[in-house]
Formats: structure tokens, sequence, C-alpha cells
């Protein structure tokens, strides 16, 4: 089942009196399950199209389907249902919410979806903190936190609801390659096991490398899709 | 985790929050404060007014012409609110219908003059007395008439100076009165003055002291009541000298403050006001411009002293002044020491003011009227026609609390049968007991002429019958002359005996109702109107603050000029709530952002900043209210000191004590913390405006 359908989507961002044009007309669709990285040098549209699987984005034209569903027809309510259930965002620029300590962070998408009791939430948060390696900072506030540990809070708080669908905008550039690694190790633990669909994407060769699929986007336009050197090797 | 978000992000921001915090706090104690202030007020002057005078109802006619107000409208004089018929049927009527009524007094409330007359009546009133107490000293009545001598020697003078020379006077009454005067100055008249006095003393009365042109007027405000029967009713009536208007007397209560202000003395009145400005108010002379004014206001008046002075007091006086002032030099008399003497200074007051109280006041005439005398007052109806009736001082009250105020020392107390012969108002009942009185009169007075008697016949009220209660026109007296014969028509009717019965059995002007419990006052009044109309009994009920006209409406006033006041301060936080939480809202777009991004409802952001405001408004405005607690607790104890006279009235005393009850602060903690929502309802809507997108840009 496709949990992401394009359709010659277009994306244009007026600036000014001119019109830029991010996305020009693309066509994919990913399953649900997939591990897959989109790539592509700077500018080239990558956080664009993940910000339009998102939902926080609308395309200025073509089809967008998310979970199955045309996300131009759905209501705001709907969206934000999406977002909260469905997916997990992981920003290029972390967006943590600065007065909230890590712990609070992470078990903030949690308390939004509200079905689990505090133990519940408690355990689930502490083990995706743990995961990402950062037990002993539960209770720092992001400015206390290096680039690379709010990157991982960043990473378990979209992990940490389980979602059905990952996003994840360049999720390692600001970590060493070791942790960078892990990460990728614990998203393709729950891609395994939960057959959670991850799609990241990323400059990095070495996290290109660990993809089933790559998309190359160049200049708002799929350049290649690809099937990783992950999926060959297997 | 919506709160904890919120305190999170208030305390991230805390200067923000703190300046925020403080506007509603201050607001929230000014709140209290104000809101106590005027509640205090409100009680005070409530007790004030209702306790003294006014009752919890006031009742009067429906067919009032101009609104009722028991103090005057305040600019145009006495208004005019008609009368109730017959007090005894009202009362009857509204107590068997009534139950909550505990009392009911008839009032109403007239203006009459008295005239002092001028020294040489107030000696001859005097000397008149001496002759009718036989343990009269002799040397002081000798005194007496020395002193009354000098004053008729003195008048020749005084008559050619201002009553001739301003043709006052005509040739053929001049011929008369200088032919008066001879025979008043001649020696033989004065021998064996005591063997027969009266017709000397009617003499000198009716044709020589009309002749000094200086007299003293006098107004007196009265209220014509049941005066026993309005001193159970009302607790803050306190005799201070004499006694109160026995039951069945006639007579006149006067305030305490007229008497210390209106009838004492001009001289000593000033004296006391220095006194109470340097110890009061830590006046001084060499500062006060005040001081020193009334300082050549007395020096002034040292004439007036002089002609009160007997030959032998003068005499006394000017060694007294010697022992003060030391020895007097060449060429100086009485009146340059007295100047000397009264022009005080900072140095010297403390001791002059204690010489005047030894050894001037007991020589000149401190009080005009004095406890027990008896006196005429007449009073000027508004069609130009006069009434006199003697009164009878029974002795002096205040009101406790607002003794010192002016406003509270506007009325005097009057049977309520005086009241009635000096409105113009007769009873049947009294028309009858009148005829009797003066036919007696007439009988005995056989000295009167033709013109006395038709004026005595004027006295009688017996042109009236067409009117009972209203007022006919009638002569307004002319001169003193006619009044002086007054005075001798009227004098036995202060000695009256009136019957509660017959001084309610009759009109008055308006009636006071006490309540066993004052709160029911709202629910009584609608239902004694309701009442009146279904049996017609012609009257309206009002409540004290409408009773007290311009008096009642101050707190109402001051009320709306706080409420205004405070309006203003919370319009002002408002806007700077509505500003900050806006520019909250604007700075953390991109958190919103993100927020909404993962997953926050609109719905939550909302209550976001709504918990923020909350929060913030909470916990400012409990400080607000408790700081503001604390300082009506500290005012209830030390007491807001009355800035002037007019406002110890208002404050019931010269301090006001703040009080303040359990619900105004938590009224004044919700409506801030509820305006404080409101002023961030658009904020707040801003807020959940913003799309997830924003999560991305980050500037
Ligand atoms: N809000 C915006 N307004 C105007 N232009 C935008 C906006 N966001 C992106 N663009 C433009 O759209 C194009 C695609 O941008 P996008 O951020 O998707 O690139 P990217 O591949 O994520 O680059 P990077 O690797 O640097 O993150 C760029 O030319 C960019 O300038
Ligand atoms: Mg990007």
């Amino acid at each position: 089942m496709e949990i992401i359908r394009f359709e010659d989507v277009r994306k244009d961002y007026p600036l000014g009196k001119v019109v830029v044009p991010a996305l020009k007309g693309v066509s994919f669709g990913i399953q649900e399950g997939e591990f897959s990285a989109i790539a592509g040098p700077s500018g080239s549209g990558k956080t664009t199209l993940l910000n339009l699987i998102g939902c926080v984005d609308t395309a200025t034209s073509g089809k967008v389907e998310v979970a199955g569903r045309d996300t131009a027809s759905l209501s705001d309510s709907v969206l934000t249902g999406l977002r909260l259930n469905t997916l997990g965002f992981i920003f290029q620029s972390f967006n943590l919410i600065p007065v909230l300590d890590v712990y609070d962070n992470v078990e903030f998408p949690l308390l939004l979806k509200g079905d689990l009791e505090k133990a519940g939430r408690r355990a689930r948060v502490l083990k995706y903190v743990e995961k990402v390696g950062l037990k002993d900072h539960l209770r720092h506030r992001p400015n206390e936190l290096s680039g690379g540990q709010r990157q991982r809070v960043a990473i378990a708080r979209a992990l940490v609801s389980h979602p059905r669908l990952v996003l994840a905008d360049e999720p390692t550039a600001n970590l060493d390659s070791a942790t960078g690694e892990s990460i990728i190790a614990l998203m393709k633990a729950m891609n395994r096991e939960e057959n959670t669909t991850f799609l990241f994407s990323t400059h990095d060769q070495k996290i290109l490398s660990q993809a089933r699929r790559v998309i190359r986007l160049h200049d708002g336009r799929v350049e290649s899709d690809t099937a990783g050197e992950a999926a060959r090797a297997s | 985790m919506l709160l904890k978000l919120a305190l999170r992000n208030l305390l991230a921001r805390r200067l923000r929050a703190l300046v925020v915090g403080s506007v509603v706090a201050f607001g929230s104690f000014l709140a209290v404060l104000g809101g106590s202030f005027v509640t205090s007020l409100t009680a005070s002057l409530r007790s004030s007014l209702t306790r003294s005078i006014v009752g919890d109802i006031q009742v009067y006619s429906d067919q009032a012409k101009d609104a009722f107000s028991l103090f005057g409208s305040g600019f145009s004089g006495m208004p005019d609110i008609g009368h109730i018929a017959n007090f005894l049927e009202l009362k009857k009527s509204l107590m068997a219908r009534f139950p909550e009524i505990r009392a009911m007094v008839p009032q109403g409330v007239n203006v009459a003059m008295y005239s002092a007359g001028n020294i040489l009546d107030v000696k001859l009133a005097e000397l008149r007395k001496s002759f009718a107490d036989p343990s009269y000293p002799a040397g002081k009545r000798r005194d007496l008439e020395a002193h009354l001598r000098a004053i008729v020697a003195a008048t020749g003078q005084n008559y050619r100076d201002n009553l001739v020379a301003n043709g006052l006077v005509g040739p053929k009454d001049e011929k008369k009165d200088e032919a008066n005067l001879a025979r008043a100055r001649n020696p033989a008249f004065w021998a064996g003055f005591d063997g027969n006095p009266d017709p000397k003393l009617e003499f000198l009365e009716n044709n020589i002291a009309p002749l000094i042109f200086e007299d003293h007027w006098l107004n007196l405000m009265y209220m014509g009541t049941i005066p026993h029967q309005m001193q159970e009713a009302f607790p803050q009536i306190q005799i201070v000298r004499g006694r109160m208007i026995p039951q069945g007397s006639r007579g006149i209560l006067i305030n305490e403050y007229v008497y210390q202000n209106a009838i004492k003395d001009q001289v000593a009145v000033r004296l006391d006001q220095m006194r109470d400005a340097i110890r009061d108010d830590h006046q001084t002379f060499a500062s006060s411009e005040a001081l020193r004014q009334k300082a050549s206001a007395n020096v002034s008046q040292v004439g007036d002293i002089l002609t009160e002075l007997s030959p032998s007091g003068a005499s006394g006086l000017e060694a007294d002044l010697n022992g003060l002032l030391g020895p007097a030099g060449e060429g100086r008399d009485l009146r340059s020491r007295l100047k000397l003497f009264f022009d005080m200074d900072d140095g010297n007051f403390q001791q002059r003011y204690g010489f005047f109280y030894r050894c001037v006041a007991p020589r000149i005439v401190l009080y005009r009227l004095k406890v027990g005398d008896v006196f005429p007052l007449t009073s000027y109806a508004q069609s130009g026609f006069s009434k006199s009736v003697n009164m009878k001082i029974w002795g002096t009250f205040r009101f406790s609390n607002f003794e010192h105020s002016p406003l509270a020392g506007v009325f005097n107390l009057m049977d309520m049968a005086s009241f009635r012969d000096l409105y113009g108002f007769i009873t049947p009942r009294r028309r009858a007991e009148q005829a009797a009185l003066e036919a007696q009169m007439l009988k005995e007075d056989s000295s009167l002429d033709e013109s006395q008697k038709d004026f005595a016949e004027l006295f009688t009220h017996k042109k009236r019958e067409a009117s009972p209660a209203g007022s006919v026109p009638a002569r307004v007296p002319e001169s003193r002359r006619e009044l002086a014969g007054d005075k001798a028509r009227q004098r036995a009717v202060y000695s009256q005996a009136v019957s509660d019965e017959a001084m309610e059995d009759g009109p008055c002007l308006n009636a006071a109702i006490v309540l066993k419990s004052p709160d029911q006052a709202g629910r009584l009044i609608p239902a004694i109107n309701a009442y009146s109309k279904s049996r017609g009994l012609g009257v309206r009920a009002v409540g004290w603050e409408q009773a007290s006209g311009v008096l009642g409406q101050i707190a109402g006033v001051v009320k709306w000029l706080l409420t205004g006041f405070i309006a203003i301060i919370f319009l002002v936080g408002a806007f700077i709530i509505q500003n900050a939480m806006f520019m909250a809202t604007m700075e953390r777009t991109v958190e919103i952002g993100t927020m909404r991004a993962i997953g926050a409802k609109r719905d939550f952001i909302q209550k976001l900043i709504f918990a923020e405001t909350a929060a913030l408004s909470i916990v400012f405005s409990a400080l607000g209210v408790a700081l503001g607690l604390a300082a009506v607790l500290w005012l209830g104890r030390v007491g807001i000191p009355a800035p002037n006279l007019q406002m110890s009235f208002l404050f019931s005393g010269s301090r006001l004590y703040l009080r303040v009850g359990p619900a105004m602060p938590l009224v004044v903690l919700a409506l801030t913390v509820l305006l404080s929502l409101g002023a961030s309802l658009y904020p707040a809507w801003r807020a959940n405006q913003v799309a997830p997108i924003r999560a991305m840009q980050h500037e």
C-alpha cells in the first residue's frame, strides 16, 4: 500500500513580485514500510517536498496523498489529526520547545494524543530518550544541549508516538558520524520491527548508503529514483 | 501540562510578565482600596444620616412640587415639598400595615430669624430677669442699671448718626424719638427704678432700643418634630447642655455647633477658631494669613466689646489688662488697651486666650442666648408675611460622631406645635386652644391700643379658617416697633403644654421612618408606595440617599468618580495586557508553528495563551488584592483623617475607618482575571491562526 503518492506536484513560492518554483512537477509513490532517502544539492527542494508530505504546507498544483488521503481536500483539524497520529516530523532545525526540558519535549506529542497514562508515557519517553543516548540529560533544557543532542531530542520526539510515517529533514546533519550511524540504526530497527515508513533527506553519502531507495532531486525535479546501496546489497 | 507550559513561558519572559503583573496587581490593589473606600464612605454616610435625622425611609406628600431633600437643594433654599395632611392618621395606617417599622416621627424643616436685639435689648432682658429673681444680688443690679444708663446716654448720637443721617426716620417720628430720648436720659427716670420697673422697661424696650441701629439677626434652621420621640428614634442625638425638651412641652433644642459658632460672641468664636488652627493644624501667625486676619478682625470689633462692658466691668477689665500688658501710658484709654490686647501673635496667643476667658468673657455677653432663655423666633413665609413665636431654649445637643461638621449643625430641634405656628399650619385643636389663650391675654393686657389689638388678632390666626393648613397673606411687621409688640403678645405661648397626641394629630412636612432592621428599606419603600397608592394616603416614600438630596448623592458621585478612575486604570491595564500577550505571541510563531506541526490543535494554542494570562492575572491580582486588603485593614485601624469639616460629615467623624466584606476581594479578583482573559482574546486568536509552516521559518 502506498503511504505517499505525488502526482505532478508543483510548489511555487511567491517572493515579492517574482515567483520561485521550488518543485516543478514531481511524481512518485512510497510504499508503507519503505526506508527511503531524498537526496539533492542545497536548494533542490528537499525540505519543500517533506513539508508537503508533513501536511504543514500545500502544493500549488498536483496531488499529494498521505495515508491514502488527498491533503488538499482536508480540513485543518483533519490535517492536525494526521500530523499528530500518523506522522512524525524531524525538523532540519530541531524546533524544540525552549522552555521544556528533554523529558517534557519528548513527552509533548504523547500528551497531545492523550492515549497513554502517566506511567505508560514515562516508560515510552524513557525508552526513546535512552535510545538516542540522552538518559543523562533528562532535565536539560534545549539551550543547555549541543546541536547534536538537540537533534537527538527532536528524533526521540518524532518517534515516541509510534507514527506510521516518519519524515526527517537532514536528521544527521549535526551529528558526528558514530552517533549519526546509531540514529540511522535506531530508525532502521523501528522500520524493521514496527514497519514504520521512513523518508529522510540528506547530503551525507554514508547515510544515503543506508537507504533502500534514493530519490534524487535537482532544481525541483526528480532526477533519479533508484534502489539504494542497502537494497542492492541485500 | 498546559499550565506547566504557560508558567514556563511566563518565567522565560520574566521582565515582561513582571511589568504586566504589576499593572494587574496595581489595578487590583486600587480596586480593593477604592471599593472599600466607597463602601465604607457610603456605610458611614448612611449611618450618619439615617441615625441622626433622616431615618431609613422618609415619606412626604406626593403633591410635592420640588424634589424632596431634607438638607435643601443646596443652592435655592428650601424646596417646596408640600405637606402631610395628618401625621397621626398616616402613622396609624403605616404602622398597622408594616410591622417592620420601629418608629415614625413627624418632621419639617424651616428657617426662622431671631433678632438678638442690640446691647440695650440684651441688658434690658437681663434686668427684667433680675427683678423676677429675689436672690439677685443688689450690687450686680445697680451695676446693670449703670450700664443701661451709659448705653442710653450713648444712644442719641448713635441714633442721629445712623438712622436720621440716612433718612430712615420721618420728621414726626424724629420729634417723638428725641422726646423719648430726653425722657430716658433724665436722671428722674432712673430714680426709684426698682419700685415699679415694668412700665419703664417696656418704655426702654419699645421706644429707645429701636433707635439703636446695630442689630444682630440670626438665621436658625430648625426641624420641627416630637423631640423626645425623635431622641428615642435617633440614637446619635446627644444632649450637651441643659436637657431634652420634655414630653408635653414646647421649646427648642439648639444645635451645639450653632451655639458655639453663631450664638457665641464673634470675637470669642474667632479666638476659638484660632486656637483650633494652632493646636490642630499647627498654624502660626508668622505663616498663616488667615490667622492674622482673624486677629485684626477682633481688633476692629473692640467697639462692640466696649458697649457690652458695664462701667464697673470696664474698670475691672482695665485693671486686669494693666496687670497683663503693664501699666498704661499717658492717654491710653481702654479702647486702645483692648486693641493692643487683641493684636495677638505666636508668642502671646496662649496667654491671652486664657486671659480672654478669665477676664473679658465674664464681663461681656458671651452667648446671646442661654439655656433657659425664652426668645422670639420670626419666620417669613414665601409669600412674605411673618409669624412670631416665643421659644424656650431647653438645652443644646449634637450628633455624636460628627459634632464638628457644619453640615451636621444646620438643624436645631423644635416641638411640632411651635413648628406649625411658625409655618402657618393651624389644626382645629390648636385653634380652640389659641382662642382661649388670646381671650385671656387680651383681658390681662389692657394697655394694648387698637392697632395692637389688630395685630394680636393676627396671631390668633382667626382669619385663617378658610385654609387651615395653608398660609394666608397677612401684614408684614414694618418695623421693630411692631415686632416689639409681637414679643409682648407671644410671651405666654411658650409655656403651654402640648401632648404627644396633639403634636401628632396635625400636618407636618415629612416623616422619618426608622426600621427594626435597616436592610429592609429596599423592600419596604416600594411596598409603602404601592400601599399609599392603593389606600390614597397621598404620600411617597424614598430612601435615605434620595431624602438627603445633595448630601445623599455625594456617596453616589464619589462612587462613580472612583469607579471611573478604576475603570480607566483597568482599561489601560487591559491594553497593556493585550499588547504584551500579542508581542509574546508574535515572538513565538516558530514555537507555535512547531506545536501545530507536531499535532497541536488550534484550540490548544488558544488555551495556552489563556492559561498564561490566567496564571499571570490570578497570581498578581491575588497579590494586589492582598496588598489592598492589608492597606484596608491598616486604614481600618488607623483611619483616613478627614481633610476638612465637610468631609468629616461624610466620614461620620474626623476619620474614616475602612471596612471590607468578604465578597469584594473575590469580586475584584474575578473581575481582574476575566478582564485579563478578555484582553487576551485577540492575541489568542492571532496565536491560533499561526500556520504550522511557520515552524520552518527561522529568522
Ligand atoms: N519560504 C520560501 N520562500 C521563498 N522561497 C523559498 C522558501 N522556502 C524555500 N524556497 C526556495 O525554494 C527552493 C527549495 O528550497 P528547499 O528549502 O526546499 O531546498 P533544500 O533542498 O531543502 O535545501 P537545503 O539542502 O539547503 O536545505 C530554494 O530555491 C529556496 O530558495
Ligand atoms: Mg532543506
